[in-house]
């Protein structure tokens, strides 16, 4: 197990390093000008220059390559943000908690939707009721999430205003008291989660269904009903467990998929998390930004996939114990 | 080498069910729609009309309503589909081809090649595919060719993986063993031996990224870095009509269903010839 | 039907759900079983004897139709609740895979505990206790409870199922193949245990297999399954003395005892097909952080062996020998870490597989290229031997196949026809040498019968050396005519076929392997034959019979006898060969 752990901690490590570079590299090697947005037609070729030379942009790519790199690692710097003259990691310390709560509140629903509907699925497979299951499923996440997120505040803010339409709280919040606070943090965030976390539930729910139903039909859950074992055991504690098994890697993989999805609900909804000030930096060509906010996604998914590797080391037997396959 | 029950493939195709043939049909209707929009509407999609015109509700002239400018939403949404199929198919041709050479070449070659390309592939597959696309798309002019290459470009890393994982599988197989036996070349190995058995899963992931290739090129558009007018795109559609959320639904409703249900399409198809093509026999139940 | 009957089964057919179209599985099967009496029901694969015992369980797959009538004593079942509720508590059942039929995240005792308690017992001591118990009643110890399914060896694992089995306290113990999947040795030993506790118990027992010798020492009566009917239903003696079914006498007269073995061939010209001195296997074992081969696994260990042209020697050893690496290493599919190999005389290269040696599997299905026709893959195999003239159709011929099978693909193939188109594509590359891996071990007694002899046929008339492996001496010595047996990687012995073995591990692997007409054998050891072998010594002596303390001391060298036979044994050339 220790060798498990070692292994995928120094795969994790080197992984983050391989895509900082990737992140410096794409953007300097996209066609394009990364200084553009200080550069006027009008300016001379010396002014062009200058400007480059304060940006840091004339010096030869692998001492521009080692600055950032060095920036990053040693001093935790990503540069500094040309909309806002800040520092990038200060823009983001702001927008990730937000973006947080989104996504793990998200997470959680889109969790225990996938699993009850999985299962369920999974029980009635082969009967009708299951087959419109599966359909309806399949047109939930073919569903536009920023369209579905428009149309749920066209139906639930302006026409029945139970909701507010966007925002994290209401401007006049720091008038609130607290309990009332959380309330109205809560009632902003009830459209984008259910934008976020449902949508895509529907997704991992036929995921888990097959899962299961692959189970449901092997050799052990057949030996398990030989031995008189009640359905409700075979299929909750042994069909499950086994089931869901891979899917605690799932976890890993839908992370990229979920901040991904942040961004868009965070632009529907004018959340201010990583993903809208992602996308603001792109109409304002602050490329620092976007290499910031790109760079610590990644990093975050690569500890979101660590954490899952090592949960499932824990809960599979054979990688905890070791000492697997005698003939 | 295997000892004990047969895993036995049937590799032909049975047929597709219900919900799949529907999916075929939205998948061809849809296609139709685009190519003949010229035909089917009698006016120019782009024309601006006058005051009187704008932001009309549906109604006998304007089965669908009028936008901002007076522009018939029907013709442009005809139109608009275009923009999404043309971005999709070519993005995922790309992403297919070049995640099948990369998935193929890992997955039979020597090990350190497998070793190098998964790096690669892991590296991008960290990075939530939207910001790597708003990354490339951030330095240089939004245009819906540029879309469809970068995403194209972001999309290979899965195919990569599932061919890889299914060459592997391959490579421990017994007719595998029995035709390296044989003393054949990799390269005929891969076209004779392993490419008629990656093809089906490839085909599959191609038709269910379709969809959401549509998807995200209309998010893009939406956000201003697609389709750059005068062409028309669903998504820009709805960034247009958002301003009227309540007044003038019309404008965001439809583009929207118009989107879900070429997704919807695409996706019934992908799932359809996935369960045709899973060999399901074999499932551990002794014949006997 | 009378009245003792425990479990009447009467004009019983069941359809099942195929991939293309219903298959009628059973077509009108009646068949009685009385308490305490052990049933044989032996029948080749697709004859339906698995589906017999789902049957009865009520847990075919959703979509089969059953029809006739199953009554426990006197009650019907009908498949519903009642009829599961029986399940564990009145009729137990064995499968053929304990691996896949475990939890592999629960302990075994915790699976064992968990049985017990779906019988009625509460939880806590009283349960726990009943669980060791029935790990003792199987001859495992009963701290066992502890560890995971993927920690046991084979027999372990089976006598975990037959426990699990036993928790309800059944009167009627199903077994489908419960011994297939494991070597002979450990076979015999589970098998005992079976026996002893199903007498001591007054268990009735259907015993389902496909191997009749094994039936004929173990059963107090034999039914022979043929296409979903009984063609033979009787007595064991009785039916083995004088078999009333045409199918149950071909079943015996293709049983490898009952051919003669082999002669010694006259040595042929030319270089022996295969020459191999001093080959070694070796794998890395992955240990530590950077994946760094801390420590080797030695497979196969300095192994000589000569093969001549024309000739068949047999290579018998049990799981774990070896064999396979050795195999793998011979046709240069696995690297040989040590020796020198020759192929017609000629050096090859480590590591690259040569067209000249050719490998048939054990599983024609899987080692004919699903998407590929049968025709395809034959001259796919001419076209690499660069034979232009021969065409696919003689190849099938020779194989004793009709030529329109070339079109279709091998899954609409019986497996013995599969088995035959592989040899047809070996063939067709013009090996000098056959390695034959377990080729007929998935298949019928009577088609195995027939493979044998189209090898025989076709090796007498082309000259190629074959090189068969397997774990069935009898077989062996039908086939071949040198026997070379592999204990723990290296040849503890050669002989030719008609000889007597004389090292005590391959009269240990005679005594084990059943025989019909002779009793079944009696396992002192019942454990013993799963655990690893010594650092120091000869590595059978723990098992050996005959060892004595030098033997645990100083390793054994393979010596030459006057009559060409290889042994390693120093305490059988002592005692100049008897004991």
């Amino acid at each position: 197990m220790t060798a498990y752990v070692l292994r995928r901690l120094a795969g994790a490590a080197l992984l983050v390093l391989a895509l900082l570079t990737a992140v410096f590299f794409l953007v300097r090697l996209a066609p394009g000008d990364p200084a553009a947005r200080h550069l006027d037609p009008d300016m001379g070729s010396q002014q062009r220059e200058q400007v480059r030379a304060r940006l840091g942009l004339d010096a030869p790519l692998h001492v521009q390559y080692g600055r950032w790199m060095g920036g990053v690692l040693l001093r935790g710097d990503l540069g500094r943000s040309l909309q806002y003259h800040r520092p990038v990691t200060s823009l983001l310390a702001d927008a990730i908690p937000n973006t947080l709560l989104l996504t793990v509140s998200a997470y959680a629903v889109h969790l225990g939707l996938a699993l009850w509907g999985g299962v369920w699925m999974a029980r009635r497979r082969g009967t009708r009721a299951e087959r419109g299951a599966t359909v309806a499923a399949l047109a939930v996440y073919s569903l536009p999430a920023f369209w579905l997120g428009l149309m749920l505040i066209l139906v639930f803010s302006r026409a029945l205003g139970w909701l507010p339409a966007g925002g994290l709280h209401a401007p006049d919040a720091e008038l609130l008291s607290g309990p009332a606070r959380v309330w109205d943090t809560i009632r902003h965030m009830v459209l984008p989660v259910t934008v976020l976390g449902v949508a895509s539930a529907a997704g991992t729910a036929r995921y888990l269904r097959s899962s299961l139903i692959e189970v449901l039909d092997s050799d052990f859950i057949l030996a398990a009903r030989a031995r008189g074992l009640s359905e409700r055991a075979v299929v909750w504690r042994h069909a499950v467990r086994n089931a869901l098994l891979p899917a605690v890697t799932l976890v890993g993989l839908n992370l990229p998929f979920l901040l991904g999805g942040a961004v868009v609900t965070e632009t529907v909804f004018a959340w201010p998390g990583m993903g809208r000030l992602a996308v603001d930096a792109i109409f304002a060509r602050d490329y620092p930004v976007i290499m910031g906010a790109t760079a610590v996604s990644a990093v975050m998914v690569v500890l979101g996939n660590l954490l899952a590797d090592l949960a499932y080391g824990r809960v599979d037997p054979r990688i905890r114990l070791g000492g697997g396959g005698r003939p | 080498m295997s000892r004990g029950g047969t895993r036995i493939d049937p590799g032909f195709p049975g047929r597709l069910d219900t919900a799949s043939r529907w999916g075929l049909g939205l998948v061809l209707l849809v296609a139709a729609l685009s190519v003949c929009a010229g035909w089917l509407t009698p006016t120019d999609p782009g024309a601006v009309g006058g005051a009187e015109t704008h932001l009309l509700a549906p109604c006998p002239e304007h089965p669908l309503g009028t936008d901002v400018l007076g522009r018939d939403v029907l013709g442009r949404l005809l139109h608009g589909g275009r923009a999404s199929l043309a971005v999709a198919w070519l993005s995922v041709l790309l992403a297919v081809a070049l995640g099948t050479t990369v998935g193929l070449a890992a997955g039979i070659g020597p090990a350190w090649l497998d070793r190098v390309l998964m790096t690669a592939t892991d590296v991008f597959l960290a990075f939530p595919r939207i910001f790597l696309i708003l990354l490339l798309v951030a330095v240089t002019r939004p245009s819906l060719l540029l879309v469809a290459v970068v995403i194209g470009a972001t999309g290979w890393m899965s195919v990569a993986r599932l061919v890889r994982a299914e060459a592997l599988a391959l490579r421990g197989r017994d007719f595998v063993l029995a035709a390296r036996g044989l003393e054949l070349t990799s390269l005929r190995l891969a076209w004779r031996h392993f490419l008629p058995h990656v093809a089906p899963l490839v085909l599959v992931a191609a038709t269910l990224r379709l969809g959401n290739a549509v998807l995200l090129e209309s998010f893009l558009s939406y956000l201003g870095l697609g389709a750059q007018e005068p062409l028309i795109s669903w998504g820009a559609m709805i960034e247009h009509g958002q301003g009227h959320l309540l007044d003038a639904w019309w404008l965001t409703a439809f583009p929207g269903l118009a989107i879900t249900l070429t997704v919807v399409s695409y996706n019934l198809l992908g799932d359809g010839i996935r369960d045709l093509l899973d060999p399901r026999v074999g499932s551990g139940r002794r014949d006997g | 039907m009378s009245a003792r009957d425990l479990l009447a089964l009467e004009s019983l057919a069941v359809v099942l759900e195929g991939p293309t179209g219903p298959v009628r599985a059973l077509r009108g099967l009646d068949l009685r079983l009385s308490p305490g009496e052990v049933t044989a029901l032996v029948g080749v694969s697709g004859s339906g004897k698995t589906v017999t015992g789902l049957t009865i369980l009520g847990l075919l797959p959703g979509g089969a139709a059953v029809s006739g009538r199953m009554t426990w004593r006197g009650e019907v079942l009908a498949g519903d609740s009642a009829h599961r509720a029986r399940l564990g508590r009145e009729i137990g059942m064995i499968f053929q895979d304990p691996g896949a039929c475990l939890d592999p995240v629960w302990t075994v005792g915790a699976q064992l505990v968990e049985t017990v308690r779906a019988g009625g017992i509460p939880a806590g001591a009283v349960a726990e206790a009943r669980a060791a118990s029935l790990l003792e009643e199987v001859h495992l110890p009963a701290d066992l409870g502890g560890r995971y399914p993927h920690q046991l060896s084979g027999g372990q694992k089976q006598r975990v199922m037959l426990a699990l089995a036993l928790a309800g306290d059944p009167d009627l113990l199903i077994a489908d193949e419960p011994t297939t999947a494991l070597d002979v040795t450990i076979q015999a030993g589970v098998l005992d245990t079976l026996r002893s506790v199903v007498r001591r118990r007054g268990m009735a027992m259907l015993f389902i297999t496909h191997d009749l010798s094994l039936a004929g020492g173990f059963a107090d009566r034999l039914a022979v399954i043929h296409e979903g009917r009984l063609v033979e239903d009787g007595p064991a003696a009785a039916v083995l003395d004088a078999p009333a079914h045409e199918r149950t006498r071909r079943l015996l007269a293709s049983l490898p005892e009952n051919s003669p073995p082999r002669k010694p061939s006259a040595p042929a010209a030319g270089p022996p097909a295969l020459s191999v001195a001093a080959l070694r296997v070796e794998y890395a074992r992955r240990r530590g952080l950077w994946r760094q081969g801390r420590g080797v696994r030695t497979a196969v260990r300095d192994v000589d062996l000569v093969v001549g042209a024309g000739e068949s020697v047999a290579l018998v050893g049990e799981s774990g020998c070896g064999k396979t690496s050795l195999a793998l290493a011979l046709t240069g599919h696995v690297l040989r870490t040590g020796g020198d190999l020759r192929l017609g005389g000629a050096h090859r290269p480590p590591g690259t597989p040569s067209r000249e040696a050719q490998l048939i599997f054990q599983d024609a299905g899987a080692a004919l290229d699903p998407r590929q026709t049968c025709g395809a893959a034959v001259a796919e195999a001419a076209a690499a031997a660069g034979d232009a003239r021969s065409s696919v159709e003689d190849f099938l011929a020779d194989v004793g196949l009709e030529p329109d099978l070339a079109t279709r693909r091998p899954h609409q193939l019986s497996g013995g026809q599969r088995q035959r188109v592989a040899l047809a594509r070996a063939l067709a590359a013009r090996p000098r040498l056959l390695v034959a891996d377990e080729p007929t071990a998935s298949l019928d007694v009577a088609m195995q019968a027939r493979i044998v002899e189209l090898l025989k046929t076709l090796q007498d008339d082309r000259g190629w050396g074959l090189l068969w492996i397997t774990h069935d001496l009898p077989l062996a010595r039908s086939i071949c005519h040198r026997i070379v047996v592999m204990y723990h990687g290296e040849i503890v012995e050669a002989f030719p076929a008609g000889a007597r073995p004389m090292h005590p591990y391959t009269r240990e692997l005679v005594a084990m392997t059943p025989v019909l007409g002779a009793p079944p054998p009696v396992v002192d050891d019942v454990v013993g034959a799963d655990a690893d072998p010594p650092d120091a010594g000869c590595a059978f002596a723990p098992r050996c019979r005959f060892a004595d303390p030098m033997c645990g001391r100083a390793k054994p060298s393979l010596t030459e006898e006057a009559d060409g036979r290889l042994i390693r044994c120093p305490v059988v050339l002592r005692n100049g060969g008897t004991h």
